[in-house]
Order: C-alpha cells, then structure tokens, then sequence
C-alpha cells in the first residue's frame, strides 16, 4: 500500500484543470457542430446543383444529386441512434457495447463500397456512356478517372479503415479474455 | 446542471480523485499516462450530467475512468502536441538514506511494470483494491461478482509479491 500510494508530486490544480477541460470539451463539440454543417450544406448545394441541371435538363446532374441526397440520408439514418458510450456502466457491460460499436462501424465501412462508393460511381459511368459518341476521348477519360477512383477508394476502405477497425476490436477483445 | 454547478461539483469531484485518477492512468499506459489521464478527466466531465446516483460517487468515477482506459488503450489513441511524462507521477517520501531512497524507487518501479504486465481485469480489481475500495465496490466496477473478486485478489497480490520480491532477489 505505502509502495503504491507514495508521495504525490506534480499533481494538477482542480481549479485550472476544470477550466481546461471545459473549455477543451466546448472546442471540441464547436469541431463537430462545425464538421456536421459543412457535410448539410455539402449536401445542400449539391441539391441545388442537381436541380438546375434538371431544369436544364442535365440527367446526369440528377443521378449525381440523387446519389448524394442518398449517400447522406443513409449516413443520417445509420448514425441517427448513436450516442456516446455510457463510461458510467460497469466494465463488462461497457465492454460489450464497445465491442457492438467497433462491429457496427465494421459492418458500415465494409458496406461503404455499396452505399458510398457506388452511388457517386454509377452516375458517372451513365454521364460517360451518354457522352460516348459525342467526345468518346473526353468520355473515355472520364470512365478511367472514375474508374480507378472507385478503384482506389475501395482498396483503401478495406486494407487501412476497415483492417484499422477490426485491428482495434480484436484488441479490445482481448483486453478482456481473462487467463484461468 | 447548468455550466456554474456542473464546474464547481466537476472541481470538488477533482480535488477528491485526482490523485487515485493519476495512479489509474499509469497502471494501463507506461507512455502516455498524462494523455490517458486528460482524456479520462475530460469522460468524467461529459457524463456528470448524467450521474443521477444510481451507483455511489466513488464507485461510478472509477467506473467512468476505468472504462475510458480500456477505449483509449484499445485504440492507441494520443492526444496531439502534449508534453507526456513517462514515468509514474511519484517520488518517494524523504528516505533515511540515498541507499534506502534508491531501494524505494526501485521497489516502486517494479511494482509498476508488475501491475502493468497483468490481464486488464486482474489490474482493475488490484488497482481498485490497493485505492481501498470494497470487494463490492470494485465488483460494481468491474461487473464481476465479490466473491470472484475476492478470489482472483488473493491470487494477484501472491503474484505481484513474487514479482517484486523475485526481481528484489536477482538485483
């Protein structure tokens, strides 16, 4: 005990580290308030985008709208219930719902090639295709870009965000396997 | 809680804790204790609007700080651009000798790669318990029952012992 206990040294004052972590915390919810409106007002101007071309009749412009509108809702829809993870439970029930959110945001970035990655893709193929005749070396250029865009943002999901996701869970996991 | 309360008892709590939090932090981390330390104060910050006295004080605090260790060791995560200490935040009380303060930091930095080297359940149980909080208290934190606290406490002192006198014997 007297080993463990010791003497303190260098301990922070309460006063100045209430201060700093209020303020800290209010920066940071400033962050996300901030993040969250510039995806909405992405989101938006992209419907605006995509209404204009329709009113001048610029199909592709709609796919693309269509596709961001959709993109977004469905990041909306999947992230709607997520709220912090409640530190105040006990250590196994904390660790169980950690464990479900790393195997959500898992199962999401997985799925991220089919409601992501497609969606932005697809309408650029139908832009290309409808221009082929016109300028097929412009369209040509256009499907290769797109392509290995897709490409590319598909590799990367699964061999960093997604490999990154089940390195931590795995290790997460284990912080919990108890040795007889 | 508006803002002034929600400080004031954030600061009260602090003065209480701060000192158990710092030894916490160290026990899971031995780089990047000050990190762990920031971030389990900043947890305790966010959910002491929500404590509504299910549990007791001292039982959700460790709660909430044990829980912010285990996602914060899980994901590696450091806080940018933050002057870290590496070594546990303690110096021994004045020793009778140069020798015997030489004995005490070694016997304490033993006892720091040994708590740092056991299973995350058995740092939690011995960690809590070397704070002085019940058999309960800790099986409330960790959601383990007190009996089985009881139990893998014996076994982990008897294992800390041999690992600090063993290395006591080889030096």
């Amino acid at each position: 005990m007297k080993t463990w206990h010791g003497s303190p040294v260098s301990m922070p004052d309460p006063a100045q580290l209430t201060r700093q972590i209020a303020d800290e915390v209010t920066r940071f919810d400033r962050r996300v308030r901030r993040r969250n409106a510039r995806e909405y007002v992405a989101c938006v101007i992209l419907l605006i985008w995509s209404v204009v071309g329709m009113m001048q009749g610029t199909p592709a412009a709609i796919l693309l709208g269509a596709a961001a509108l959709g993109v977004t809702g469905y990041r909306w829809w999947m992230h709607r219930h997520n709220r912090p993870l409640d530190a105040g439970t006990d250590a196994r029930a904390y660790h169980a719902a950690l464990i479900k959110r790393y195997d959500d945001q898992i199962a999401l970035m997985t799925s991220a090639k089919y409601w992501y990655a497609l969606p932005l893709y697809l309408p650029l193929i139908g832009l290309t295709w409808a221009r082929w005749d016109a300028d097929p070396q412009r369209a040509a250029l256009v499907f290769a870009t797109a392509t290995a865009g897709f490409v590319v943002m598909w590799w990367l999901n699964e061999h960093f965000v997604v490999r990154k996701l089940k390195n931590v869970r795995a290790k997460a996991e284990a912080m919990f396997e108890v040795p007889d | 809680m508006n803002e002034p309360d929600l400080r004031a008892t954030y600061e009260d709590l602090l003065r209480r804790y701060v000192t158990a939090l710092r030894r916490l932090a160290w026990s899971y981390v031995h780089d990047g204790g000050e990190d762990l330390f920031q971030e389990i104060a900043m947890a305790l910050w966010t959910a002491l609007p929500r404590f509504r006295g299910e549990s007791s004080e001292r039982t959700w605090v460790y709660r909430v700080a044990h829980n912010t260790a285990i996602s914060f060791v899980s994901t590696g995560r450091r806080r940018a651009q933050r002057e870290t200490m590496d070594e546990a935040p303690y110096e021994p009380a004045a020793a009778a000798s140069v020798e015997a303060d030489l004995i005490e930091r070694e016997r304490r930095a033993r006892m720091w790669t040994a708590v740092r080297a056991l299973p995350i359940l058995d740092r939690q149980i011995i960690t809590m318990h070397l704070e002085g909080l019940s058999a309960a208290e800790v099986s409330s934190v960790t959601g383990v029952s007190a009996i089985a606290v009881a139990t893998r406490l014996t076994r982990i002192r008897q294992r800390l012992i041999n690992e600090i006198r063993g290395n006591e014997g080889d030096s």
